[in-house]
């Protein structure tokens, strides 16, 4: 906990907003002792600010100063009160309702979402119409219309943890429903509870200031509110006194603003793809021999490329100085654990990097050309055209809100390959037609496929410009063997009929040394050894590959081995960002 | 079908409850109307006049369950009652000369709001770091922070009161006949222009912010890798990738938060004398008008409602998923 | 940006509305006036029903009455009628009419129509607002001109009641189902503006009756309402110039309003307003004791309560409780009782004397030995009584009373203080054309209610035996003279036994602009009161005003 707080405050955002609400807190707290009474009524009404009066003084006499200082204090305790109570409530009822579920659930959802419809002030005014006036009825009135988004969010929060190890631990442990979600459920939500809390302050002090302005608040307490109720009240405006509701105002802005900074940073925090990406290192072209030239009849030669992270910690080496050629209809594969940098070496061939990498130096070089020289227009034309790419996971890669042949459309179009969507769909229905689906899908939305039918898509698309490369990283992991396994074999067929190069990529050694050509080895960034599959099978040289080869217990035999492990374990794990960057959590 | 179907069934579920609160929330507490109508008379009421009153009113002694179904049977023929504070002018009459304009300024000033703020937060997302994203959004995060009410106070005082450039109050001005004319919808337009603006400076903001936000998560998704792989020029891929997909969840939102946004217009009609419902609702608090109240919370809580439907109906068309389950 | 090319058409659609803003020419004749404050006008112009929210001024300028009172002369005027005698026995009171009135569509206004109106309030209770029917047995017309009202019983105050009552047409209400929810939204009356030339959400205009009985009159041709719904809004248009008549609260209007036109702008706030009492639970230890309610009285300064509080438009209460409009009836030697004085130390000795004594903390005790704590009500919005209650509640505290102001919702406020369930409130009085309504609900036993049941005014539940019977002859009797000295012995009853504090009397706002219209009411001119909140007054200034010649 103390860690995440270190590392909220070296944000800037963070330590912005907390100095300035830590300022007004601060206010509120030892102000009211060094101003005048605010109530008193001590100079004559509508003065400017001068002297004795630094913010002049209200339609009554009273010094505006004192009056903002001192309405600071009911209006924040207000504000921090509900902002707690509405995130309790919201918490109580989203996570039991999202922990319990079923009947309970239903129950309370419908509830929460009927509030939530229900819009929020004039119910604060119907309400607060029947109630005695004082701090307690704004608390009540400003609780009861505003639970209702927080248990919202709390109950998708609780619906993700329910399903966690540890709940379930606790369950099997035999521990009561209100102690798993006090004791399990609620400590593990704590970035979530102090984003709520941030932004449900906000909505506190805003719907209160609203109240009061109004006039439905206590119009004799000294409340930021009540001040602006006042100066409409007292002809603020006829008198032209803007000094009487501007300063007001902007503490109630700079207060919603810390907090607005506060909640946005913590935002950043849990959720890291939000902060800026740290800049992409230099290309270093110093570093890059000269003498770099493509291998005579190669279709792909990388030669002595190296990429770089920024991360946290300076830079990072994904790739190291790798060097090797793929000859036109080649299958090369390339093996590593995960983390060895074989998905980067392979998004790099298309300079599909992300902002925080950049090749730092080396050369890709297509059928001569050197694609990391090439002008962003001249690099979209090339994408696709001559190398295009097989996701792992093509099933999310697709556009969820176009149907296919858009897609197909699309594609087609941006490399002026078409000549009218007519004959895009038609092309579409071909290309289908050749990776085994039916034609007719082409009007068919992503979603309405399986995940074996998606990635054939992903390869449909990836032959729509009949490419001369298709980078394939890790196409088949996600998918179970069967499916697996008549998807390879398409490949294979495919290639045998169209000729194009293959840069295999994947983690599962032995299905590389029964489908391709060549195969790479990479650890740590660097090629360590690359040769035909055959030859590594027996003679491998290097250690690493060795061990490699040592810990798959099927090979030599000649089938595809089935992979290495639950594939839906692997997908899983590897999509897991959220949390497990949350820190302070309980697991 | 059935998607629409179960979602209008929520909706008819929410109005009950929010009709069913109408109901309970004024006889929770003490007071009743026609000693405050005779106490707006200071006195020029007698005794006798003020029993005559409460019958005349209609308060009865009935058992609550009784009443409960006279008011649904009430209601359900578009019958709410007499005003109070308008008495003895029907509350559907009351509130028919406000609801089109609060209905008119509101959706307007949150629909040009959406549109502004969304294409901004594409805009921001789509070049992180730059100008927009790093200069324009705290600045319209701060002004976000301000009340709707305050900011519609200083516009009215600097643009309408100081430079005289737009009309201080009301939506069209008392000389000109309603109607589909070129010269009374510029001086409508004219008069909504500080309403609207300060509605939409207040809630610029939020809307660019989650639109960024939304718009970043997909960025990083395979989707758009795919979308620059395949050498889409770089608009398509912001619009027609990024975009599209990054807008599904802010509908949602706007729905969600077009109570908020009304709520906040009814201040600022108040402060520009727009002849919405705003001033109605407090009208009816300060003296007590349950029927008007009852009227208006009703009515502001049918077209919020009404407008969630229609966004769950646009969700319907954006989102082929939804339309799979429907 | 492609974003501002589509703006341009829309920029430059508000430019040319910007062209047509610049001020039109107004129509000649038309009289802006601004009385209710709402954001939006419902066409309702039902002048029998008082809780009716009908247009101003359908009271008194679309309907009439038969005389008007106005109490800045202090005197009535024959108005529909031409005037009224009492029978020897004073139970039969008769009102001759005025001949040549017609209805706006052209029929004849006769004895008929007056009996038939009062006809109407015998048969709905709820249109009865001064309860005329508690005193009268019979009303007839006894040929076209005379209206004859037969009392049960001797009440001359009553007088006051029948001649103030809108008089409607029977051939049209005859007709109306339901007088009570009727909205009559084309008025047929007397008055001199009953056409509704136009009526929208943000405006209506009346136009002139074209069978008004005044030649000639009235001079205005069109009374224009514009609907603002705060005062802020309307004060700001009244300072623009764009409204011609009003009766706004206006902070420190001789700066924000007279100053900025002294030859046009006038405002005029005499104090016939209703007086504003702090009233004490009289059922309630101590302050059933007079000597404590005296000293509370002498806590206050309300010098400084009016200047704070009433931005010093008014004066601070004298011992009577009346305010200007009954000045011919105030007896100075009362007045000037020092009970309302401000004098902390008599204060102080006055509640040393009741057992209420300092204790060491500064704060006063009960003989049992409890703090004296005592809560002060008001309405949470109505901004002059919240400053008042302040000052009142301040006051309190330098003498040893631990007073807290405790705002409520008006509804809440109002059912606590009709209910007798307070300490202090306040709250305003209940005013007539003389001191008795005044003095009846301050001190007449019979209006006394017990606690916990609704009571419309006598709030502080203090009954006087002696008033009762000085009351009781004042009923009686329709000699000036006499009714003089009667209430000369009310008001030293009132200022004996203090039933309650009176404050400040309230003024009656009205605020003019003479640029376009000639003819309001001034202090030299006081033939009416200058605020259109007052009825019938603005009866008198409707027919008055002229527009200015070009």
């Amino acid at each position: 906990m103390r860690d995440a707080i270190r590392r909220l405050l070296r944000q800037r955002k963070a330590a912005v907003g907390a100095s300035i609400l830590l300022g007004f807190l601060v206010l509120a707290l030892v102000g009211p002792f060094f101003v005048q009474d605010p109530t008193e009524l001590l100079g004559q009404p509508h003065q400017p600010p001068s002297g004795a009066h630094l913010l002049g003084t209200t339609g009554q006499g009273q010094d505006v100063l004192a009056q903002t200082v001192v309405g600071a204090r009911e209006t924040l305790a207000i504000g921090f009160t509900v902002g707690a109570l509405v995130t309790l409530v919201g918490a109580l009822v989203g996570v039991t309702a999202g922990y319990l579920g079923r009947r309970v659930d239903d129950a309370l959802t419908l509830t929460t979402n009927v509030f939530l419809v229900i819009p929020g002030l004039p119910l604060a005014i119907v309400l607060g119409a029947y109630l005695p006036s004082g701090p307690l009825r704004m608390v009540v009135v400003l609780t009861f219309a505003g639970w209702a988004w927080n248990a919202r969010i709390f109950r998708s929060e609780a619906l993700s943890l329910r399903g966690r190890d540890f709940v379930a631990a606790a369950v099997v442990a035999g521990e009561s429903h209100a102690r798993i979600i006090t004791r399990e459920l609620l400590p593990n939500m704590a970035s979530l509870v102090a984003s709520s809390f941030i932004g449900n302050t906000l909505y506190a002090v805003g719907a209160q200031v609203g109240l009061e302005f109004l006039g439905l608040g206590d119009v004799g307490a000294v409340t930021w509110g009540t001040n602006l109720y006042w100066a409409g009240n007292d002809a603020a405006l006829l008198t032209r006194s803007w000094w009487i509701f501007v300063p007001t105002g902007l503490c109630i802005a700079l207060v919603g603003f810390s907090l607005t900074l506060l909640s946005s940073a913590i935002d950043e925090l849990t959720n890291p793809a939000l902060r800026l990406p740290p800049r992409a290192p230099e290309a270093r072209p110093a570093a890059t021999p000269v003498h770099l030239a493509p291998e005579a009849g190669a279709l792909l030669s990388v030669r002595e490329l190296s990429i770089e992270f920024t991360t946290e910690g300076g830079l990072t080496r994904a790739v190291d100085q790798v060097s090797l050629d793929i000859a036109p209809g080649e299958i090369l594969g390339l093996a590593g654990e995960s983390g060895s940098g074989k998905s980067t070496l392979g998004s790099a061939l298309l300079r599909l990097l992300p902002p925080a990498a950049a090749i730092t130096q080396g050369r890709v070089f297509f059928e001569g050309v050197d694609v990391t020289a090439l002008s962003p227009e001249a690099l979209r034309a090339f994408r696709w055209s001559r190398v295009s790419m097989v996701f792992q996971s093509a099933m999310s890669a697709l556009n969820p809100v176009l149907p296919l042949g858009e897609q197909f459309h699309d594609t087609l179009a941006a490399h002026d390959r078409t000549g009218s969507r007519a004959a895009s769909y038609a092309r579409a229905r071909e290309l289908l037609a050749m990776v085994g689906l039916k034609p007719e899908l082409v009007d068919a939305w992503p979603h309405q496929l399986s995940g074996g039918m998606r990635q054939r898509v992903g390869i449909a698309l990836a032959l729509a410009l009949e490419p001369r490369l298709i980078v394939m990283d890790e196409p088949t992991t996600a998918l179970d063997v069967v499916v697996q396994k008549e998807l390879l074999q398409r490949v294979v067929e495919l290639k045998a009929r169209l000729g194009f190069a293959i840069l295999f990529i994947t983690h599962d050694l032995p299905l590389l040394l029964a489908l391709a050509d060549r195969v790479g080895i990479l650890q740590a960034g660097k090629l360590v050894e690359v040769d035909t599959a055959q030859r590594l099978r027996t003679e491998a040289r290097h250690p690493y590959t060795r061990l490699l080869l040592s810990s798959f217990p099927h090979l030599g035999a000649d089938d595809v081995p089935p992979p290495a492990a639950d594939v839906l374990e692997q997908a899983t794990a590897t999509n897991k960002p959220g949390l497990a960057a949350l820190p302070g959590g309980r697991r | 079908m059935h998607y629409v179907l179960r979602r209008l069934g929520f909706y008819l579920l929410a109005a009950w409850a929010s009709l069913t609160m109408n109901f309970v929330i004024p006889r929770l507490t003490p007071g009743d109307p026609a000693t405050a109508m005779f106490a707006r008379f200071e006195g020029r009421l007698s005794p006798d006049a003020l029993v005559a009153l409460r019958a005349a009113f209609g308060f009865t002694e009935a058992p609550w369950h009784v009443q409960y179904l006279t008011y649904l049977k009430h209601l359900l023929t578009g019958d709410m009652g007499l005003s109070y504070a308008y008495y003895p002018s029907p509350v559907t009459e009351v509130i028919g000369t406000g609801l089109l304009w609060t209905v008119g300024l509101a959706g307007c000033a949150v629909v040009i709001s959406f549109a502004v703020g969304t294409t901004l937060g594409v805009l921001a997302a789509w070049n992180r770091g730059g100008w927009l994203d790093s200069a324009l959004a705290p600045v319209l995060a701060f002004l976000g922070a301000f009340p709707y009410f305050w900011l519609a106070m200083l516009a009215l005082y600097l643009f309408g009161f100081g430079l005289g450039w737009f009309p201080l109050r009301h939506a069209y001005s008392h000389d000109l006949e309603p109607g589909l004319t070129l010269a009374f919808l510029a001086d409508m337009g004219r008069h909504a222009v500080l309403p609207a603006t300060s509605i939409v400076v207040a809630t610029l903001g939020g809307w660019m912010l989650s639109m960024r936000n939304t718009m970043v998560a997909v960025l990083g998704t395979d989707t758009l890798r795919l979308a620059h792989a395949k050498g889409l020029p770089a608009r398509q891929v912001m619009w027609r990738y990024a975009a599209r997909n990054a807008l599904l969840p802010n509908v949602t939102g706007f729905g969600m938060a077009l109570g908020f946004v009304l709520s906040g217009s009814l201040l600022t009609e108040i402060v520009f004398s727009y002849p919405g419902t705003g001033y109605l609702l407090i009208l009816a608090v300060r003296n007590q008008d349950y029927p008007l109240m009852q009227g208006l919370f009703l009515v502001i809580t049918l077209a919020v409602l009404a407008a969630n439907f229609a966004v769950d109906l646009l969700c319907l068309w954006l989102d082929p998923r939804t339309r799979a389950h429907a | 940006m492609s974003s501002a090319r589509w703006l341009l058409p829309l920029l430059a659609l508000f430019a040319t509305g910007g062209c047509e803003l610049e001020p039109r020419p107004r129509p000649p004749g038309t009289l802006f006036v601004s009385v209710e404050q709402r954001s939006a006008w419902v066409r309702n112009f039902n002048p029998l029903f008082a809780g009716a929210g009908s247009r101003w001024p359908t009271r008194a300028g679309v309907y009439e009455c038969l005389e008007l009172y106005t109490p800045s002369t202090g005197g009535y005027q024959p108005w529909l009628a031409t005037g009224h005698t009492w029978s020897e026995d004073r139970r039969t009171l008769r009102f001759t009419l005025r001949d040549g009135v017609r209805w706006s569509d052209g029929r004849r206004f006769t004895a008929e129509d007056v009996a038939y109106t009062f006809q109407l309030l015998r048969k709905h209770a709820a249109l009865d607002a001064g309860g005329v029917w508690r005193f009268l047995s019979e009303v007839r017309a006894e040929d076209e001109h005379t209206v004859a009202f037969t009392f049960s019983r001797v009440f001359i105050p009553g007088f006051g009641d029948l001649a103030a009552q809108p008089i409607v047409p029977r051939h049209v209400w005859e007709k109306v189902g339901d007088p009570v929810t009727f909205t009559n939204p084309t008025p047929v009356a007397t008055g001199p503006f009953t056409e509704v030339n136009v009526f929208r959400n943000q405006v209506f205009e009346l136009g002139r009756n074209p069978y008004y009985w005044q030649k000639g009159k009235p001079a205005v041709r069109a009374l224009r309402f514009l609907a603002f719904p705060t005062n802020d809004q309307a004060n700001l248009a009244l300072v623009e110039g764009e409204v011609d008549w009003a009766g706004n609260f206006i902070p420190a209007v001789d700066r924000t309003f007279v100053s900025k036109d002294p030859a046009h702008h006038a405002r005029w706030f005499p104090l016939f307003g209703s007086t504003v009492f702090l009233y004490p639970n009289t059922t309630l230890p101590p302050l059933d004791d007079v000597r404590v309610r005296k000293a509370l009285s002498m806590a206050l300064d309300r010098e400084r309560l009016v200047e704070i509080a009433m931005y010093g438009y008014t004066r601070p209460a004298d011992a009577t409780g009346l305010n200007d409009a009954y000045a011919t009836w105030r007896d100075a030697d009362v007045a000037d009782d020092a009970w309302v004085r401000h004098d902390a130390k008599e204060a102080a000795r006055l509640l040393d004397e009741a057992g209420l004594r300092l204790g060491a903390d500064g704060v006063r005790r009960r003989p049992d030995g409890s703090p004296l704590a005592l809560d002060i009500e008001v309405v949470g919005g109505w901004s002059d009584w919240v400053r008042a209650g302040q000052v009142v509640a301040r006051d309190l505290r330098k003498l040893g009373v631990q007073a807290h102001l405790r705002t409520y919702e008006f509804g809440a406020w109002q059912e606590r203080l009709q209910k007798g369930e307070f300490q202090l409130s306040i709250s305003w009085s209940l005013d007539g054309p003389t001191p008795y309504t005044f003095y009846k609900w301050m001190l007449s036993s019979a209006t006394v209610r017990p606690v916990g049941e609704v009571a419309a005014s006598n709030w502080q539940r203090f009954g006087d035996p002696e008033t009762d019977a000085l009351l009781e002859r004042f009923e009686a009797t329709d000699a000036r003279a006499e009714q003089q000295a009667l209430m000369v012995q009310v008001q030293r009853r009132f200022s004996e036994t203090a039933p309650a504090i009176p404050l400040f009397p309230n003024p009656s706002w009205g605020e003019a602009n003479s640029k376009r219209f000639t003819g309001f009411p001034t202090e030299t001119d006081p033939y009416a009161r200058l605020s259109p909140h007052a009825e019938p007054d603005s009866l008198l200034v409707l027919t008055r005003l002229a527009p200015r010649s070009p």
